[in-house]
């Protein structure tokens, strides 16, 4: 068939247009960054951290005492420039199509800056936006550093195993990169991070905990060799970290959002495990002045004990996470989406000024315990 | 029995085949007019898919009358440098985009010229093969894509929230009418298509195809583009702030809001293999409307002399960022004028023709 060339010359120079056959583009031409940290630099500016592999330590040529990561860091007076000078210093390609987790310390969370930081990051090309997003109590690139004393897994392997599974715990809300960026545009509620800490405890302000859930990460009751902590989340408002959250009320947020995961719970220092029955529910009455917001929740408990003193006490601590939201004039329990569904168009829900009229809201938990049978 | 054969009793297979090729060309076109071209709806943009044949019904009509019966020579020369002219500049939006999507894939690491190519080149390619090719390559396309966008839908069901549909009207009625009718020059591509398609007004077409054409096809085509934008609706939420340039818009189909790496895969497949429809279905038009203009030039040769003039139009695509919007603003009125045109020649020709017979 006369056609048959024409088309076999068509399939290979879209397969070679499309392979990206290039030197620069050969994965040893690649420096993959595994992580990310912002802090704030000395004397202005931000400083920019990635962890990188080492390559030699695959190979099994370099020092046993390596951990196989290394730190590349750049300065500059903003995210762009400072990933400008990393691109140039940095050996090799560098890719952050593969990160994995995003960390920001709270000196830049709570500054005018973070906005236009996220923002430089979201128009990063090819910058990963599905890697966890962390804000860390101290220095970041300090939590990014623990990220490589890991024993047996790839660092990139260990950073996912680990946060999954705290997200399925409920220790730590699951926020990507992403979805900080999306919520910090969003018409609807506040946005949350994932909380972090060094954990030496030199960095943070420990909070003396009464029970295990109101620990913050750096102060967490433990020994290991893990380098850092992961508990709780930090709450936005208006594009500033303004508070945050421990990790008992970290599952109790992911649970007000819709989540489904058990809670591990403490009552009269006896350990249970709250598992959600169904999702909560929750009405929003839409008043003239302020809302009115009833919470319904139900939870399964193995075995009965003080089943009425454990459903007041669930019922305090969710309407003291909520009450704590108010004060603080954030949202991130999801009462916007649902409140939203009321107004016909954008326009007159922006109107209604949700953030300012929830902080003025009346709520009403109402939780209920009911017993497994085996 | 084979849709493709060319013996008789099979003539009528190829329209069908050429209607499979335009509702997903048109469906694709749509759903991206909404989510990339036309954003000030918001996550209502899925209602702008619903009522883009209500914009569309003026065309359809025309088209409808058309297809009954032969237009004469010069209306339809007319409509059909009408149509050449449009459908040129469709393709090398479409070629853009493909371009665009493909640099997503490529780390932009490689020249715009580079990725422009071979699309261009597949496209000019299959469209100086025919209708059998274009009959086939729609068919197949209806065969591959839900299961590529059913796979990415349930990939990221987890990370979807009905609540970002609301409120209800999104960027209120007036964006999503005003949106309605962007997506309605981009549905009025497959009347257009599909008149250029089946012989530009040679011979009439049964009334069964015409009103599968012009009834049936529109509406299936709302509901797949509505359900589509919905589903994409629910990943990312109503924002503040001014609407995302294209290319990020095309980066946040592609990232499915923020996907990971895994469910990017067949999301790259699924918007890549419809631009590169889009791009044989607008090439093919406009090549047929040259064809009809100047019959001595052979298929191939209109295809190529269609194809090659889009990588003229490609910086002015680049340039345009979100003033995209206004420049498809005139699709409407020049597809429906276009139609509305050469259905008012044929019927001044009818009338004379009854004058004359009485």
């Amino acid at each position: 068939m006369p056609d048959r060339p024409c088309l076999i010359c068509a399939a290979l120079a879209l397969c070679l247009c499309l392979c990206g056959c290039a030197q620069h583009m050969q994965p040893e031409s690649q420096a993959i960054a595994v992580g990310m940290a912002v802090d704030r630099a000395d004397p202005g500016g931000l400083r920019l951290s990635v962890l990188l592999p080492e390559s030699h330590a695959f190979s099994g040529q370099g020092d046993d005492a390596s951990s196989g990561y290394y730190i590349a860091s750049a300065t500059g007076a903003s995210f762009a420039e400072a990933l400008t000078i990393l691109h140039a210093t940095v050996p090799m390609t560098l890719n952050l199509a593969q990160l994995k987790i995003i960390i920001v310390s709270q000196e830049i969370a709570s500054d005018a800056v973070f906005p236009a930081v996220v923002t430089d990051m979201f128009l990063t090309h090819r910058l990963y936006s599905s890697a966890f997003f962390v804000v860390s109590l101290g220095s970041a690139q300090d939590v990014l550093r623990s990220q490589g004393d890991v024993t047996s897994l790839r660092a990139s392997s260990a950073i996912l195993t680990g946060m999954e599974d705290r997200v399925r715990r409920g220790i730590v809300p699951d926020v990507r990169f992403s979805d900080l960026y999306n919520d910090l545009h969003s018409i609807y509620g506040s946005p949350v991070a994932i909380l972090a800490a060094a954990a030496d405890g030199t960095h943070t302000t420990l909070t003396p905990p009464g029970r295990a859930g109101d620990a913050l990460p750096g102060a967490m009751p433990r020994e290991g060799q893990a380098g850092c902590e992961y508990a709780g989340a930090a709450l936005f408002r208006d594009g500033r970290m303004v508070g945050v959250l421990s990790s008992l009320e970290a599952a109790f947020l992911g649970y007000l959002r819709g989540g489904t995961h058990a809670i591990s719970y403490a009552v009269r220092g006896r350990a249970v495990d709250l598992s959600p029955v169904r999702p909560v529910s929750v009405s929003i009455a839409l008043g003239e002045d302020a809302p009115h917001i009833s919470v319904e929740a139900l939870f399964a408990v193995t075995e009965s004990f003080a089943r009425e003193e454990l459903a007041r006490q669930v019922e305090a601590d969710i309407a003291a996470l909520i009450a704590k939201g108010q004060s603080l004039g954030v949202e991130p329990f999801g009462f916007a989406g649902r409140a939203a569904a009321s107004f016909p168009d954008v326009s007159s829900w922006l109107r209604y000024e949700w953030l300012q009229r929830f902080s003025e809201a009346s709520v009403q938990v109402r939780a209920t315990i009911r017993v497994l049978r085996e | 029995m084979n849709p493709l054969s060319q013996t008789e009793g099979t003539v009528r297979a190829p329209r069908r085949a050429l209607i499979v090729l335009a509702a997903v060309s048109v469906t694709a076109r749509v759903t991206f007019s909404a989510a990339v071209d036309v954003q000030t709806a918001g996550n209502a943009a899925w209602l702008q898919a619903l009522l883009f044949p209500l914009a569309c019904a003026p065309g359809l009509s025309a088209f409808f009358y058309l297809t009954g019966r032969p237009v004469p020579r010069p209306a339809q020369s007319a409509v059909c440098v009408l149509f050449f002219i449009l459908f040129v500049s469709e393709f090398s939006s479409w070629l853009y985009a493909a371009a665009e999507c493909a640099a997503y894939t490529t780390f932009s690491d490689l020249p715009l010229l580079a990725l422009l190519l071979p699309a261009l080149a597949i496209a000019a390619y299959i469209s100086s093969l025919g209708g059998d090719a274009l009959g086939g390559l729609g068919q197949v396309t209806l065969a591959v894509v839900p299961w590529l966008f059913l796979l990415a839908t349930v990939w990221q069901i987890r990370d979807m929230r009905p609540v970002y549909l609301t409120p209800i009207l999104g960027g209120g009625l007036h964006a999503i009418l005003r949106g309605a009718f962007l997506c309605a020059g981009a549905g009025l591509s497959l009347p257009a298509g599909l008149w250029i398609l089946w012989g530009a007004g040679k011979e009439e077409i049964p009334v069964g195809e015409r009103r599968r054409a012009a009834c049936t096809s529109p509406l299936l085509c709302a509901l797949a583009a509505a359900g589509s934008l919905a589903i994409l609706g629910m990943l990312a939420p109503n924002y503040t702030g001014s609407p995302r340039t294209p290319t990020r818009a095309m980066e946040q189909l592609l990232m499915g809001g923020g996907a990971s790496t895994s469910v990017q895969f067949p999301l790259m497949l699924l918007w890549y293999s419809l631009l590169l429809l889009g791009c044989v279905f607008s090439c093919s038009s406009a090549a047929q409307s040259l064809n009809v203009l100047v019959p001595r030039l052979s298929l191939r040769a209109c295809s190529w002399l269609s194809a090659l003039p889009c990588l003229a139009l490609i910086p002015v695509w680049m340039r345009l960022g979100n003033a995209r919007e206004t420049m498809l603003a005139w699709r409407w009125p020049l597809f429906t004028g276009g139609l509305i045109l050469s259905a008012f020649g044929v019927w001044i020709r009818e009338r004379r023709n009854a004058r004359r017979a009485r």
